[in-house]
Protein backbone atom coordinates (compact mmCIF):
# COMPACT_ATOMS: atom_id res chain seq x y z
CA UNK A 1 0.00 0.00 0.00
CA UNK A 2 2.83 2.41 0.93
CA UNK A 3 4.69 1.52 -2.28
CA UNK A 4 1.55 2.18 -4.29
CA UNK A 5 1.15 5.57 -2.62
CA UNK A 6 4.76 6.47 -3.46
CA UNK A 7 4.23 5.42 -7.08
CA UNK A 8 1.12 7.59 -7.37
CA UNK A 9 3.00 10.54 -5.84
CA UNK A 10 5.93 10.04 -8.22
CA UNK A 11 3.57 9.96 -11.20
CA UNK A 12 1.89 13.14 -10.01
CA UNK A 13 5.30 14.80 -9.59
CA UNK A 14 6.32 13.83 -13.12
CA UNK A 15 2.99 15.02 -14.48
CA UNK A 16 3.48 18.47 -12.95
CA UNK A 17 6.97 18.60 -14.43
CA UNK A 18 5.64 17.63 -17.86
CA UNK A 19 3.08 20.42 -17.58
CA UNK A 20 5.92 22.92 -17.29
CA UNK A 21 7.97 21.59 -20.20
CA UNK A 22 4.86 21.01 -22.31
CA UNK A 23 3.96 24.67 -21.94
CA UNK A 24 7.23 25.89 -23.37
CA UNK A 25 6.84 27.12 -26.97
CA UNK A 26 7.91 24.95 -29.89
CA UNK A 27 10.01 27.72 -31.33
CA UNK A 28 11.72 30.82 -29.93
CA UNK A 29 13.33 33.24 -32.39
CA UNK A 30 14.23 30.43 -34.74
CA UNK A 31 15.34 28.01 -32.01
CA UNK A 32 13.34 24.79 -32.34
CA UNK A 33 12.28 22.79 -29.33
CA UNK A 34 13.28 19.12 -29.40
CA UNK A 35 10.49 16.73 -30.33
CA UNK A 36 11.37 14.38 -27.51
CA UNK A 37 12.20 14.92 -23.87
CA UNK A 38 14.45 12.89 -21.59
CA UNK A 39 12.95 11.58 -18.34
CA UNK A 40 15.15 10.49 -15.47
CA UNK A 41 14.48 9.21 -11.97
CA UNK A 42 16.91 8.43 -9.12
CA UNK A 43 17.36 4.96 -10.62
CA UNK A 44 18.83 6.14 -13.91
CA UNK A 45 19.97 9.72 -13.38
CA UNK A 46 23.60 8.60 -13.63
CA UNK A 47 22.95 7.72 -17.28
CA UNK A 48 22.46 11.40 -17.98
CA UNK A 49 24.91 13.05 -15.60
CA UNK A 50 27.28 10.31 -14.56
CA UNK A 51 29.46 11.53 -11.74
CA UNK A 52 27.05 14.27 -10.74
CA UNK A 53 23.99 12.15 -10.01
CA UNK A 54 25.04 11.49 -6.43
CA UNK A 55 24.79 15.18 -5.60
CA UNK A 56 21.15 15.35 -6.66
CA UNK A 57 20.19 12.03 -5.11
CA UNK A 58 21.63 13.14 -1.76
CA UNK A 59 19.15 16.03 -1.89
CA UNK A 60 16.18 13.68 -2.40
CA UNK A 61 15.93 14.19 -6.15
CA UNK A 62 12.65 12.93 -7.64
CA UNK A 63 12.49 13.53 -11.41
CA UNK A 64 14.35 15.29 -14.20
CA UNK A 65 13.05 16.36 -17.57
CA UNK A 66 15.61 17.47 -20.10
CA UNK A 67 14.99 19.03 -23.50
CA UNK A 68 16.87 21.10 -26.03
CA UNK A 69 16.37 24.05 -28.32
CA UNK A 70 18.36 23.83 -31.55
CA UNK A 71 19.14 26.40 -34.18
CA UNK A 72 21.56 24.40 -36.28
CA UNK A 73 23.22 21.02 -36.08
CA UNK A 74 26.10 22.14 -33.92
CA UNK A 75 24.45 24.51 -31.46
CA UNK A 76 21.90 23.66 -28.86
CA UNK A 77 20.50 25.02 -25.65
CA UNK A 78 20.10 22.32 -23.02
CA UNK A 79 17.30 22.81 -20.51
CA UNK A 80 17.25 20.60 -17.41
CA UNK A 81 14.49 20.87 -14.83
CA UNK A 82 15.00 18.88 -11.63
CA UNK A 83 12.14 18.17 -9.24
CA UNK A 84 13.88 18.11 -5.85
CA UNK A 85 10.79 17.22 -3.81
CA UNK A 86 10.68 20.44 -1.78
CA UNK A 87 12.01 24.02 -1.91
CA UNK A 88 14.67 23.39 0.75
CA UNK A 89 16.39 20.78 -1.37
CA UNK A 90 16.07 22.84 -4.55
CA UNK A 91 17.79 25.67 -2.70
CA UNK A 92 20.35 23.19 -1.32
CA UNK A 93 21.45 22.01 -4.75
CA UNK A 94 21.64 25.60 -5.99
CA UNK A 95 23.65 26.65 -2.94
CA UNK A 96 26.06 23.75 -3.32
CA UNK A 97 28.19 25.28 -6.03
CA UNK A 98 27.11 28.86 -6.73
CA UNK A 99 29.82 31.45 -6.32
CA UNK A 100 27.62 34.43 -6.88
CA UNK A 101 24.00 35.41 -7.27
CA UNK A 102 22.54 37.74 -9.86
CA UNK A 103 19.22 39.12 -11.02
CA UNK A 104 19.51 37.54 -14.45
CA UNK A 105 15.84 36.48 -14.50
CA UNK A 106 14.21 38.88 -12.06
CA UNK A 107 14.71 40.50 -8.66
CA UNK A 108 12.80 37.66 -7.00
CA UNK A 109 14.73 34.72 -8.45
CA UNK A 110 18.15 33.69 -7.12
CA UNK A 111 20.24 32.72 -10.10
CA UNK A 112 23.82 32.52 -11.31
CA UNK A 113 24.74 33.15 -14.92
CA UNK A 114 28.19 32.94 -16.43
CA UNK A 115 29.70 31.95 -19.74
CA UNK A 116 26.52 30.40 -21.11
CA UNK A 117 25.35 28.49 -18.03
CA UNK A 118 22.36 29.65 -16.01
CA UNK A 119 21.34 27.92 -12.81
CA UNK A 120 18.44 28.96 -10.59
CA UNK A 121 15.78 27.56 -8.32
CA UNK A 122 12.11 28.22 -7.83
CA UNK A 123 9.74 26.32 -5.57
CA UNK A 124 10.81 22.69 -5.51
CA UNK A 125 12.61 22.92 -8.86
CA UNK A 126 16.28 23.43 -9.67
CA UNK A 127 16.86 24.52 -13.26
CA UNK A 128 19.96 24.54 -15.45
CA UNK A 129 20.10 26.09 -18.92
CA UNK A 130 23.34 25.74 -20.86
CA UNK A 131 24.39 27.12 -24.22
CA UNK A 132 27.93 26.79 -25.50
CA UNK A 133 29.65 28.62 -26.96
CA UNK A 134 27.96 31.69 -25.63
CA UNK A 135 27.01 34.72 -27.72
CA UNK A 136 24.95 37.78 -26.77
CA UNK A 137 22.09 36.50 -28.94
CA UNK A 138 22.11 33.08 -27.31
CA UNK A 139 22.29 34.66 -23.87
CA UNK A 140 19.03 36.51 -24.66
CA UNK A 141 17.34 33.24 -25.63
CA UNK A 142 18.48 31.70 -22.35
CA UNK A 143 16.92 34.65 -20.55
CA UNK A 144 13.62 34.26 -22.42
CA UNK A 145 13.41 30.54 -21.66
CA UNK A 146 14.31 31.04 -18.01
CA UNK A 147 11.61 33.69 -17.57
CA UNK A 148 9.06 31.38 -19.15
CA UNK A 149 9.99 28.50 -16.86
CA UNK A 150 10.01 30.74 -13.84
CA UNK A 151 6.52 32.01 -14.67
CA UNK A 152 5.25 28.47 -15.18
CA UNK A 153 6.31 27.42 -11.67
CA UNK A 154 3.72 28.52 -9.11
CA UNK A 155 4.52 29.96 -5.69
CA UNK A 156 7.57 31.72 -4.37
CA UNK A 157 11.02 30.85 -3.07
CA UNK A 158 10.94 29.92 0.59
CA UNK A 159 14.39 29.15 1.93
CA UNK A 160 15.01 26.63 4.72
CA UNK A 161 14.13 28.25 8.05
CA UNK A 162 17.48 27.23 9.58
CA UNK A 163 19.13 29.95 7.47
CA UNK A 164 17.42 32.61 9.57
CA UNK A 165 19.59 31.60 12.54
CA UNK A 166 22.81 32.66 10.82
CA UNK A 167 24.32 35.79 12.40
CA UNK A 168 24.26 38.59 9.82
CA UNK A 169 27.45 40.47 10.72
CA UNK A 170 30.48 39.64 8.54
CA UNK A 171 28.57 36.89 6.74
CA UNK A 172 29.68 36.22 3.17
CA UNK A 173 26.20 35.80 1.59
CA UNK A 174 27.17 33.59 -1.32
CA UNK A 175 29.06 31.21 0.94
CA UNK A 176 25.90 29.72 2.46
CA UNK A 177 25.59 25.97 1.75
CA UNK A 178 22.60 23.89 2.81
CA UNK A 179 22.92 20.08 2.84
CA UNK A 180 22.16 16.77 4.52
CA UNK A 181 24.98 14.41 3.51
CA UNK A 182 28.32 14.52 5.35
CA UNK A 183 30.31 14.31 2.13
CA UNK A 184 29.11 17.81 1.22
CA UNK A 185 30.34 19.10 4.56
CA UNK A 186 33.75 17.69 3.71
CA UNK A 187 33.65 19.18 0.25
CA UNK A 188 33.11 22.66 1.68
CA UNK A 189 35.33 22.24 4.73
CA UNK A 190 37.12 18.98 5.29
CA UNK A 191 36.63 17.60 8.79
CA UNK A 192 36.97 13.84 8.62
CA UNK A 193 36.67 10.94 6.23
CA UNK A 194 34.19 9.46 8.69
CA UNK A 195 30.73 10.83 9.42
CA UNK A 196 31.68 11.92 12.95
CA UNK A 197 28.76 14.38 13.20
CA UNK A 198 26.18 11.72 12.22
CA UNK A 199 24.77 13.79 9.37
CA UNK A 200 22.17 12.19 7.14
CA UNK A 201 18.81 12.57 5.45
CA UNK A 202 17.14 13.14 8.83
CA UNK A 203 19.33 16.12 9.66
CA UNK A 204 19.75 19.47 7.99
CA UNK A 205 22.92 21.51 8.05
CA UNK A 206 23.94 24.95 6.93
CA UNK A 207 27.53 26.07 6.51
CA UNK A 208 28.62 29.67 5.94
CA UNK A 209 31.80 31.70 5.87
CA UNK A 210 32.49 34.75 7.99
CA UNK A 211 35.24 37.27 7.43
CA UNK A 212 35.97 38.95 10.76
CA UNK A 213 38.21 41.55 9.08
CA UNK A 214 37.52 42.81 5.58
CA UNK A 215 41.16 42.75 4.55
CA UNK A 216 41.58 39.25 5.95
CA UNK A 217 41.07 36.60 3.28
CA UNK A 218 40.87 33.78 5.79
CA UNK A 219 37.31 32.83 6.56
CA UNK A 220 35.84 31.48 9.74
CA UNK A 221 33.51 28.56 9.17
CA UNK A 222 30.11 28.51 10.81
CA UNK A 223 28.28 25.18 10.86
CA UNK A 224 24.76 24.83 12.22
CA UNK A 225 23.03 21.46 12.36
CA UNK A 226 19.44 20.62 13.27
CA UNK A 227 19.10 17.03 14.47
CA UNK A 228 15.38 17.42 15.20
CA UNK A 229 16.10 15.41 18.35
CA UNK A 230 18.02 16.52 21.45
CA UNK A 231 19.39 13.05 22.15
CA UNK A 232 20.86 12.79 18.65
CA UNK A 233 22.46 16.21 19.06
CA UNK A 234 24.05 15.09 22.34
CA UNK A 235 25.49 12.00 20.68
CA UNK A 236 26.95 14.15 17.91
CA UNK A 237 28.59 16.49 20.43
CA UNK A 238 30.25 13.55 22.18
CA UNK A 239 31.47 12.13 18.88
CA UNK A 240 32.89 15.47 17.76
CA UNK A 241 34.69 16.01 21.05
CA UNK A 242 36.04 12.48 21.01
CA UNK A 243 37.20 12.47 17.39
CA UNK A 244 38.01 16.05 16.56
CA UNK A 245 38.27 18.44 19.53
CA UNK A 246 40.14 15.89 21.57
CA UNK A 247 41.96 18.39 23.75
CA UNK A 248 39.22 20.97 24.14
CA UNK A 249 38.55 23.13 27.16
CA UNK A 250 34.89 24.05 27.63
CA UNK A 251 34.21 23.20 23.99
CA UNK A 252 37.10 25.19 22.48
CA UNK A 253 40.36 23.97 21.04
CA UNK A 254 43.29 25.40 19.08
CA UNK A 255 44.26 23.22 16.11
CA UNK A 256 47.73 22.59 14.73
CA UNK A 257 47.32 25.28 12.05
CA UNK A 258 46.88 27.87 14.82
CA UNK A 259 43.15 28.40 14.22
CA UNK A 260 40.43 27.86 16.81
CA UNK A 261 37.37 25.65 16.86
CA UNK A 262 34.39 25.67 19.19
CA UNK A 263 31.14 23.79 19.71
CA UNK A 264 27.85 24.51 21.45
CA UNK A 265 24.64 22.53 21.74
CA UNK A 266 21.23 24.08 22.24
CA UNK A 267 18.59 21.36 22.47
CA UNK A 268 18.27 19.72 19.08
CA UNK A 269 20.60 22.26 17.48
CA UNK A 270 24.37 22.09 17.28
CA UNK A 271 26.67 24.95 16.31
CA UNK A 272 30.33 24.51 15.44
CA UNK A 273 32.86 27.23 14.69
CA UNK A 274 35.97 26.27 12.71
CA UNK A 275 38.98 28.12 11.42
CA UNK A 276 38.46 31.08 13.79
CA UNK A 277 41.47 33.40 14.21
CA UNK A 278 41.16 33.33 18.02
CA UNK A 279 39.06 31.89 20.79
CA UNK A 280 37.21 35.14 21.44
CA UNK A 281 35.90 35.35 17.90
CA UNK A 282 34.75 31.72 18.00
CA UNK A 283 32.95 32.38 21.28
CA UNK A 284 31.41 35.62 20.02
CA UNK A 285 30.07 33.93 16.91
CA UNK A 286 28.56 31.13 18.97
CA UNK A 287 26.77 33.64 21.20
CA UNK A 288 25.23 35.41 18.22
CA UNK A 289 23.02 32.50 17.27
CA UNK A 290 19.41 33.35 18.18
CA UNK A 291 17.95 29.91 18.78
CA UNK A 292 14.18 29.68 18.53
CA UNK B 1 36.00 1.88 13.89
CA UNK B 2 38.60 2.71 16.51
CA UNK B 3 39.16 6.24 17.68
CA UNK B 4 42.72 6.11 16.46
CA UNK B 5 41.64 5.17 12.94
CA UNK B 6 38.98 7.85 12.75
CA UNK B 7 41.37 10.51 13.94
CA UNK B 8 43.96 9.50 11.39
CA UNK B 9 41.90 10.99 8.57
CA UNK B 10 40.69 14.16 10.20
CA UNK B 11 41.47 17.70 9.12
CA UNK B 12 44.53 17.76 11.37
CA UNK B 13 46.26 15.20 9.18
CA UNK B 14 44.90 16.84 6.07
CA UNK B 15 46.48 20.17 7.05
CA UNK B 16 49.84 18.40 7.43
CA UNK B 17 49.55 16.69 4.03
CA UNK B 18 48.55 19.93 2.32
CA UNK B 19 51.57 21.70 3.81
CA UNK B 20 53.83 19.10 2.25
CA UNK B 21 52.19 19.63 -1.13
CA UNK B 22 52.79 23.38 -0.96
CA UNK B 23 56.42 22.91 0.04
CA UNK B 24 56.85 20.62 -2.93
CA UNK B 25 56.10 23.20 -5.61
CA UNK B 26 59.80 23.97 -5.97
CA UNK B 27 61.06 21.26 -8.23
CA UNK B 28 64.29 19.89 -9.54
CA UNK B 29 65.46 20.00 -13.14
CA UNK B 30 64.39 16.92 -15.05
CA UNK B 31 66.52 14.06 -16.26
CA UNK B 32 65.55 12.40 -19.58
CA UNK B 33 64.82 8.70 -19.55
CA UNK B 34 63.13 5.86 -21.39
CA UNK B 35 60.01 3.87 -20.71
CA UNK B 36 61.78 0.57 -21.03
CA UNK B 37 63.97 1.48 -18.08
CA UNK B 38 60.97 2.59 -15.99
CA UNK B 39 58.79 -0.44 -15.24
CA UNK B 40 56.63 -0.33 -12.12
CA UNK B 41 56.71 2.64 -9.79
CA UNK B 42 59.79 4.67 -10.70
CA UNK B 43 62.21 5.99 -8.10
CA UNK B 44 61.96 9.36 -9.75
CA UNK B 45 59.46 10.46 -12.40
CA UNK B 46 60.09 12.90 -15.20
CA UNK B 47 57.24 15.15 -16.31
CA UNK B 48 57.46 17.52 -19.28
CA UNK B 49 55.32 20.64 -19.22
CA UNK B 50 55.25 22.20 -22.66
CA UNK B 51 53.31 25.38 -23.50
CA UNK B 52 52.85 27.27 -26.77
CA UNK B 53 50.63 30.33 -27.01
CA UNK B 54 50.01 29.59 -30.69
CA UNK B 55 48.39 26.24 -30.01
CA UNK B 56 44.91 27.79 -30.06
CA UNK B 57 43.48 29.68 -33.02
CA UNK B 58 41.23 32.74 -32.82
CA UNK B 59 38.22 30.55 -32.09
CA UNK B 60 40.01 28.58 -29.41
CA UNK B 61 40.49 25.46 -31.54
CA UNK B 62 43.86 23.65 -31.47
CA UNK B 63 46.19 24.05 -34.44
CA UNK B 64 47.32 20.61 -35.63
CA UNK B 65 50.85 21.62 -36.56
CA UNK B 66 51.50 23.30 -33.22
CA UNK B 67 50.05 20.34 -31.31
CA UNK B 68 52.35 17.98 -33.22
CA UNK B 69 55.33 20.22 -32.52
CA UNK B 70 54.54 20.37 -28.80
CA UNK B 71 54.16 16.61 -28.56
CA UNK B 72 57.40 16.05 -30.47
CA UNK B 73 59.39 18.41 -28.27
CA UNK B 74 57.97 16.79 -25.17
CA UNK B 75 58.93 13.29 -26.32
CA UNK B 76 62.43 14.45 -27.26
CA UNK B 77 62.88 15.95 -23.80
CA UNK B 78 61.39 12.91 -22.13
CA UNK B 79 63.44 10.27 -23.95
CA UNK B 80 66.69 12.18 -24.42
CA UNK B 81 66.70 11.32 -28.14
CA UNK B 82 67.51 14.09 -30.62
CA UNK B 83 64.57 13.33 -32.89
CA UNK B 84 60.89 12.61 -32.07
CA UNK B 85 60.70 9.53 -34.28
CA UNK B 86 63.74 8.07 -32.56
CA UNK B 87 62.18 9.01 -29.24
CA UNK B 88 58.95 7.19 -30.11
CA UNK B 89 60.93 4.10 -31.04
CA UNK B 90 62.05 3.87 -27.43
CA UNK B 91 58.38 3.96 -26.42
CA UNK B 92 56.60 1.80 -29.00
CA UNK B 93 57.78 -1.33 -30.83
CA UNK B 94 56.67 -2.06 -34.44
CA UNK B 95 54.95 -5.27 -33.34
CA UNK B 96 52.88 -3.53 -30.68
CA UNK B 97 49.09 -3.39 -30.82
CA UNK B 98 48.27 0.08 -29.55
CA UNK B 99 45.15 1.45 -27.90
CA UNK B 100 45.03 5.22 -27.57
CA UNK B 101 42.68 5.87 -24.68
CA UNK B 102 41.13 9.23 -25.30
CA UNK B 103 38.37 11.22 -23.62
CA UNK B 104 35.31 12.34 -25.55
CA UNK B 105 33.56 14.54 -23.01
CA UNK B 106 31.37 16.89 -25.00
CA UNK B 107 32.69 20.19 -23.67
CA UNK B 108 36.43 19.65 -23.12
CA UNK B 109 37.89 16.58 -24.79
CA UNK B 110 41.29 15.23 -25.72
CA UNK B 111 40.83 16.85 -29.17
CA UNK B 112 41.24 15.11 -32.51
CA UNK B 113 44.44 17.10 -33.05
CA UNK B 114 46.13 15.39 -30.09
CA UNK B 115 44.71 12.00 -31.09
CA UNK B 116 46.03 12.33 -34.62
CA UNK B 117 49.43 13.60 -33.47
CA UNK B 118 49.79 10.54 -31.27
CA UNK B 119 48.61 8.15 -33.97
CA UNK B 120 51.05 9.64 -36.48
CA UNK B 121 54.02 9.03 -34.20
CA UNK B 122 52.86 5.53 -33.25
CA UNK B 123 52.73 4.71 -36.97
CA UNK B 124 56.12 6.40 -37.33
CA UNK B 125 57.47 3.93 -34.81
CA UNK B 126 56.49 1.14 -37.21
CA UNK B 127 53.01 0.10 -36.03
CA UNK B 128 50.57 -0.64 -38.84
CA UNK B 129 47.34 1.35 -38.87
CA UNK B 130 45.09 -1.68 -38.32
CA UNK B 131 46.91 -2.31 -35.05
CA UNK B 132 45.99 1.12 -33.67
CA UNK B 133 42.65 2.17 -32.22
CA UNK B 134 41.48 5.39 -30.60
CA UNK B 135 38.60 4.95 -28.18
CA UNK B 136 37.07 6.11 -24.92
CA UNK B 137 33.76 4.58 -23.88
CA UNK B 138 34.09 1.61 -26.19
CA UNK B 139 37.41 0.20 -24.99
CA UNK B 140 35.89 -2.97 -23.56
CA UNK B 141 34.30 -3.81 -26.92
CA UNK B 142 37.15 -2.65 -29.14
CA UNK B 143 39.10 -5.58 -30.68
CA UNK B 144 42.37 -3.64 -30.75
CA UNK B 145 42.07 -2.64 -27.09
CA UNK B 146 41.15 -6.21 -26.16
CA UNK B 147 44.46 -7.51 -27.49
CA UNK B 148 46.52 -4.36 -26.97
CA UNK B 149 50.14 -4.76 -25.93
CA UNK B 150 50.58 -1.03 -25.43
CA UNK B 151 48.34 1.81 -24.28
CA UNK B 152 48.69 5.55 -24.68
CA UNK B 153 46.60 7.57 -22.29
CA UNK B 154 45.52 11.07 -23.31
CA UNK B 155 42.89 13.32 -21.80
CA UNK B 156 42.28 16.89 -20.64
CA UNK B 157 42.26 17.86 -16.98
CA UNK B 158 39.17 19.43 -15.49
CA UNK B 159 37.51 19.68 -12.15
CA UNK B 160 35.02 16.94 -11.44
CA UNK B 161 32.05 16.83 -9.06
CA UNK B 162 32.84 13.46 -7.59
CA UNK B 163 36.58 12.85 -7.92
CA UNK B 164 37.91 16.41 -7.60
CA UNK B 165 39.50 16.33 -11.03
CA UNK B 166 39.18 14.27 -14.16
CA UNK B 167 42.71 12.92 -14.35
CA UNK B 168 44.89 10.51 -16.30
CA UNK B 169 44.35 8.01 -13.52
CA UNK B 170 40.58 8.40 -13.83
CA UNK B 171 40.67 8.07 -17.61
CA UNK B 172 40.93 4.28 -17.24
CA UNK B 173 37.53 4.08 -15.55
CA UNK B 174 36.09 2.83 -18.85
CA UNK B 175 38.12 -0.35 -18.48
CA UNK B 176 35.52 -1.60 -15.99
CA UNK B 177 31.94 -2.45 -17.05
CA UNK B 178 30.29 -0.44 -14.27
CA UNK B 179 32.23 2.82 -13.80
CA UNK B 180 29.95 4.10 -11.02
CA UNK B 181 31.03 1.16 -8.85
CA UNK B 182 34.25 3.01 -8.12
CA UNK B 183 32.61 6.25 -6.98
CA UNK B 184 32.92 5.53 -3.23
CA UNK B 185 34.76 8.07 -1.07
CA UNK B 186 35.16 10.61 -3.89
CA UNK B 187 36.64 7.94 -6.19
CA UNK B 188 39.52 7.51 -3.76
CA UNK B 189 40.65 4.21 -5.24
CA UNK B 190 40.74 4.96 -8.94
CA UNK B 191 44.37 3.90 -8.83
CA UNK B 192 43.35 0.25 -8.60
CA UNK B 193 42.11 0.46 -12.19
CA UNK B 194 45.74 0.49 -13.25
CA UNK B 195 46.26 -2.95 -11.82
CA UNK B 196 43.51 -4.53 -13.94
CA UNK B 197 44.90 -7.29 -16.21
CA UNK B 198 43.66 -5.42 -19.29
CA UNK B 199 45.76 -2.42 -18.31
CA UNK B 200 48.58 -3.39 -15.97
CA UNK B 201 52.07 -2.52 -17.22
CA UNK B 202 50.81 -1.62 -20.70
CA UNK B 203 50.79 2.17 -20.58
CA UNK B 204 53.69 3.59 -22.57
CA UNK B 205 52.91 7.30 -22.52
CA UNK B 206 50.55 9.69 -20.76
CA UNK B 207 49.46 13.04 -22.12
CA UNK B 208 47.48 15.43 -19.96
CA UNK B 209 46.02 18.04 -22.25
CA UNK B 210 45.96 21.48 -20.64
CA UNK B 211 45.00 23.69 -23.58
CA UNK B 212 41.81 24.92 -21.89
CA UNK B 213 41.43 23.28 -18.47
CA UNK B 214 38.43 23.82 -16.21
CA UNK B 215 39.21 24.82 -12.63
CA UNK B 216 35.78 24.94 -11.00
CA UNK B 217 32.51 23.04 -11.27
CA UNK B 218 29.02 24.45 -11.40
CA UNK B 219 25.83 22.92 -12.72
CA UNK B 220 24.57 19.42 -13.37
CA UNK B 221 26.82 18.77 -16.36
CA UNK B 222 29.95 19.79 -14.50
CA UNK B 223 30.74 22.37 -17.14
CA UNK B 224 30.77 26.11 -16.92
CA UNK B 225 32.71 28.12 -19.53
CA UNK B 226 33.23 30.86 -16.95
CA UNK B 227 35.72 28.62 -15.18
CA UNK B 228 37.65 27.47 -18.26
CA UNK B 229 40.88 29.28 -19.08
CA UNK B 230 43.49 29.19 -21.81
CA UNK B 231 46.63 27.62 -20.44
CA UNK B 232 48.11 26.52 -23.81
CA UNK B 233 49.83 23.54 -22.20
CA UNK B 234 50.37 19.82 -22.25
CA UNK B 235 51.93 17.58 -19.59
CA UNK B 236 53.69 14.51 -20.92
CA UNK B 237 55.43 11.64 -19.19
CA UNK B 238 55.52 7.98 -18.27
CA UNK B 239 54.14 8.29 -14.76
CA UNK B 240 50.40 9.17 -14.74
CA UNK B 241 50.42 9.93 -11.03
CA UNK B 242 53.29 12.42 -11.27
CA UNK B 243 51.64 14.13 -14.25
CA UNK B 244 48.27 14.31 -12.51
CA UNK B 245 49.98 15.70 -9.42
CA UNK B 246 51.48 18.51 -11.51
CA UNK B 247 48.23 19.15 -13.37
CA UNK B 248 46.35 19.27 -10.09
CA UNK B 249 48.75 21.87 -8.72
CA UNK B 250 48.18 24.03 -11.80
CA UNK B 251 44.40 23.76 -11.29
CA UNK B 252 44.74 24.64 -7.61
CA UNK B 253 46.96 27.63 -8.38
CA UNK B 254 44.44 28.91 -10.89
CA UNK B 255 41.64 28.53 -8.35
CA UNK B 256 43.54 30.51 -5.77
CA UNK B 257 44.40 33.18 -8.34
CA UNK B 258 40.84 33.47 -9.62
CA UNK B 259 39.07 33.42 -6.28
CA UNK B 260 41.69 35.49 -4.45
CA UNK B 261 41.84 33.08 -1.54
CA UNK B 262 42.87 29.54 -0.80
CA UNK B 263 40.15 27.44 -2.46
CA UNK B 264 40.75 23.70 -2.14
CA UNK B 265 38.95 21.48 -4.60
CA UNK B 266 35.41 20.45 -3.86
CA UNK B 267 35.79 17.52 -3.31
CA UNK B 268 39.51 16.93 -2.86
CA UNK B 269 41.24 14.89 -5.56
CA UNK B 270 42.43 12.33 -3.05
CA UNK B 271 42.67 9.60 -5.68
CA UNK B 272 45.94 11.07 -6.94
CA UNK B 273 47.79 10.72 -3.65
CA UNK B 274 46.19 7.32 -3.03
CA UNK B 275 47.35 6.12 -6.45
CA UNK B 276 50.83 6.53 -5.00
CA UNK B 277 50.43 5.52 -1.37
CA UNK B 278 47.78 2.79 -1.70
CA UNK B 279 48.17 1.46 -5.22
CA UNK B 280 51.84 2.19 -5.91
CA UNK B 281 51.45 3.07 -9.57
CA UNK B 282 53.45 6.29 -9.51
CA UNK B 283 54.76 9.24 -7.55
CA UNK B 284 52.60 11.94 -6.01
CA UNK B 285 55.54 13.16 -3.96
CA UNK B 286 57.09 16.35 -5.38
CA UNK B 287 60.51 15.31 -4.13
CA UNK B 288 60.30 12.38 -6.54
CA UNK B 289 59.24 14.35 -9.61
CA UNK B 290 61.54 16.08 -12.08
CA UNK B 291 59.61 18.75 -13.96
CA UNK B 292 60.99 19.94 -17.31
CA UNK B 293 59.41 23.18 -18.47
CA UNK B 294 59.49 24.08 -22.18
CA UNK B 295 58.06 27.10 -23.98
CA UNK B 296 55.67 29.85 -22.96
CA UNK B 297 56.28 30.90 -19.37
CA UNK B 298 53.72 33.60 -18.62
CA UNK B 299 51.13 32.57 -15.99
CA UNK B 300 52.67 29.13 -15.82
CA UNK B 301 51.33 28.71 -12.25
CA UNK B 302 53.89 26.11 -11.22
Amino acid sequence: MILLWFNIMAENDLRSLKTITGSLPKSISGWKKSLTEGYYSPDNLFEYINGNAELFISYDFRNLITLTYNKDESTEITVDIFDMGNPANAYGVFSHSRENEDKFISDEIESEYGGGLLTFWKGKFYISILVYPETEGRKEIVKIISKMISNLIPGDNTKPSILSLLPAENLSPFSIRYFHHHIWLNSHFYISGENILNLGKDTEAVLAKYYPEKENKTSTIFLLINYFDTKKAEIAVKSFLKNYLTDSENGFSRLSDGNWAGIEQNGKMLTIILNAPDRDYAATLLKKVKYE
Amino acid sequence: MSEKKIRSVTRRKFIYDTSLAVIGTTLLTGVPGSLFSETGKPVKSTVVLIRDKNVLDDKGAPRSAVVQDMLDKAVVALTGENDPVKGWKTIIRPEDIVGIKTNVWKYINTTSEVEEALKKRVMGAGVSEENISISDRGVLRDPVFKKATALINARPMRTHHWSGVGSLIKNYIMFIPNPSSIHDDSCADLGKLWNLPLVKDKTRLNVLVMFTPQFHNVGPHGFNPKYVWKYYGMLVGFDPVAIDYMGLNIILSQRNTFFGENRPLNPHAKHIVYADTRHHIGNADPKKINLIKIGYEKDILI
